[in-house]
């Protein structure tokens, strides 16, 4: 299965259409007017900080939203996955939830443990999908997030197969996972990267810095040079690796259309789903298929 | 609660604390040792290390903590070995997590307390914005004192919701590591914990691409560290040229700090910590 996110630009056709290649899994952030008013956009409501593309922000537009998706038996998600939230947060989140009650949402997509509680305490037993932004590296960390009632999980961005393949197998069956497979895998681990994204319109990440090498021997100066890294955008292949549990996972796209204006989104769709729907597949197939969409030679997530 | 402040002395390398064990007990403020790794996995210590690094502060009368980071589960089995030994000393030994997994081990050991770690307390670490004031992206956005409202916000904390405060104290915890940050942090003595901060390096960012570890690994697109990671960052550390515009950059193994030191006289005056943690990386 495929999860695919919705944003400002997604049209009820465009819904539509995504729903007739097949997919039913979707995820979205709400950033309503009262709250970016008051906090603007670099502490938004879910992981994406650029204003209103990455969003859906109109009350009418997240009801058109989820209303189409259940009318044909899809399910929306909505990330509430900042790191944390202030208590003084709580009033306006408070509202978002209500409405998304009231909506009936599929469930929410949360990384912070304040606001599990806080759900589970005003006993919204919807389900909640643990965020990539909160760290699920090994099996002790799903016992402990189960005890919430918590079942699927999104995984850090930087397991490897081998490492995904292992949690898969210590855990029972009914626990789920989610894996980035296209969209940008961010330079540094989501779950442990406190900068503040979006001021000056620059990320720390993408800040120009110069780095130097230095040796811890005093006086020594190294003859090594620091890599320079790529920032990966694809990792169809790994779904060669895991195919054997694809009843367990659920593969996601993370398209910003600010990074990827070449690239159309149906397209890619419709070829990921053929790798889905060959079963017993080969990296190389799963790399012929993507064709241009393939970043094989620039950087492959998974290196495989 | 009495505020008194403690001083201990933290660092992942056993040579370091063989090389300082006489001056650190000849300075009465240290009382402790905080030993083990808290952002790589790779790098956390063997037990051998362990036991001698726990054996020299017993024997120098200083009291002992080891701090754990996030593992996958290749890593699991190095931190149960080590928390067995730990248990088996009968005497209360702080344990730091930063991966919940970790804690959910922890707690199944009745002698070692959990020390919640500063990787869980997610505030955002500002170092550009200490010389230079952020400019928030006020597209559509008509509140005029909006970066004093973020402010306000970037001070605070997931631990200003109460039912999370409730639920650490029924897990046993008790204390909370911090970083020193330059926008304030917002905490309470009212709430009932003891709180730590760590200078004169706070925690920004890291991960598992680990530049360093690229410098070895060139047939790699990207770094992300394996098995096989020789740990340069043994002999090697990054440095940041910023001209300024942050405070001082560096990166020790996957992960980048900024130098705090300006911000300790503030920090202590506040009287909210009682621990103040010395890192050697």
């Amino acid at each position: 299965m495929l999860s695919i996110p919705l944003n400002y630009l997604t049209r009820k056709s465009d819904l539509e259409k995504l729903i007739s290649l097949g997919i039913s899994h979707f995820y979205i952030g709400y950033m309503p007017s009262f709250w970016y008013q008051k906090y603007g956009w670099e502490l938004s409501t879910n992981r994406r900080f650029f204003p209103v593309l990455p969003h859906i922000t109109a009350e009418t537009h997240l009801r058109e939203i989820i209303s189409t998706a259940h009318k044909h038996n899809a399910r929306i998600f909505l990330a509430l996955n900042y790191h944390y939230y202030s208590w003084k947060q709580y009033p306006f989140l408070r509202k978002i939830i209500k409405l998304s009650e009231e909506l009936e949402i599929d469930g929410y997509i949360v990384s912070d443990l304040a606001l599990i509680l806080y759900l589970r305490r005003e006993k919204i037993n919807r389900e909640i999908h643990l965020s990539t932004c909160a760290g699920c590296y090994n099996t002790q960390t799903i016992s402990f997030y189960e005890q919430f009632g918590i079942k699927h999980f999104n995984l850090p961005r930087k397991l490897s197969p081998g490492e995904i393949t292992e949690l898969l197998n210590t855990t029972p069956s009914y626990i789920t996972f989610e894996i980035l497979i296209f969209g940008e895998w961010c330079k540094y681990s989501d779950a442990y990267c406190f900068t503040a994204h979006g001021y000056n319109r620059e990320n720390f990440c993408n800040s120009f810095f110069i780095k130097k090498l230095v040796s811890k021997q005093k006086g020594a100066i190294p003859e090594e040079k620091l890599p320079s890294t790529a920032i990966p955008h694809c990792g169809v292949c790994i779904i060669s690796k895991l195919h054997p549990y694809n009843n367990r996972i659920i593969y996601k796209l993370s398209l910003r259309s600010s990074d990827y204006p070449g690239i159309d989104k149906t397209t890619l769709v419709r070829k990921i789903l053929k790798i889905l729907k060959s079963g017993d597949i080969s990296a190389q197939k799963c790399q012929k298929i993507m064709d241009k969409y393939c970043h094989k030679k620039h950087a492959c997530a998974y290196e495989i | 609660m009495k505020y008194k402040m403690e001083y201990a002395v933290y660092t992942n390398r056993i040579n370091i604390i063989t090389k300082t064990i006489l001056p650190i007990k000849k300075n009465s403020r240290i009382t402790r040792i905080y030993f083990g790794e808290e952002f790589c996995e790779y790098k956390f210590p063997s037990l051998e290390e362990i036991k001698e690094a726990y054996s020299l502060a017993i024997k120098n009368n200083l009291r002992f903590t080891l701090v754990t980071g996030p593992v996958t589960n290749s890593k699991i089995e190095n931190i149960v070995s080590s928390l067995q030994y730990l248990e088996s000393q009968k005497s209360f030994i702080e344990i730091i997590f930063n991966d919940w997994g970790v804690f959910n081990i922890i707690k199944s050991f009745s002698r070692l307390t959990p020390v919640m770690g500063r990787m869980l307390v997610k505030i955002n670490r500002m170092p550009r914005y200490s010389i230079h004031l952020p400019i928030p992206f006020s597209y559509l956005v008509t509140n005029e004192n909006l970066w004093e409202t973020q402010k306000n916000v970037l001070k605070d904390t997931n631990l200003s919701v109460e039912v999370y405060r409730q639920f650490l104290k029924r897990q046993g915890i008790k204390r909370i590591e911090c970083d020193l940050v330059p926008q304030g942090i917002n905490l309470n003595k009212e709430w009932g914990f003891y709180f730590s901060f760590y200078t004169p390096y706070s925690y920004i960012t890291g991960g598992r691409t680990c530049e360093i570890a690229g410098i070895y690994q060139k047939y790699k697109s990207q770094f992300v560290t394996q098995e096989k990671c020789t740990q340069p960052c043994k002999n090697f550390y990054i440095s940041f040229e910023t001209n300024g515009y942050t405070l001082p950059l560096k990166q020790f193994g996957n992960s980048i700090f900024f130098e705090n030191k300006k911000l300790v006289p503030v920090y202590l005056k506040s009287k909210i910590f009682n621990r103040c943690v010395i890192e050697f990386f």
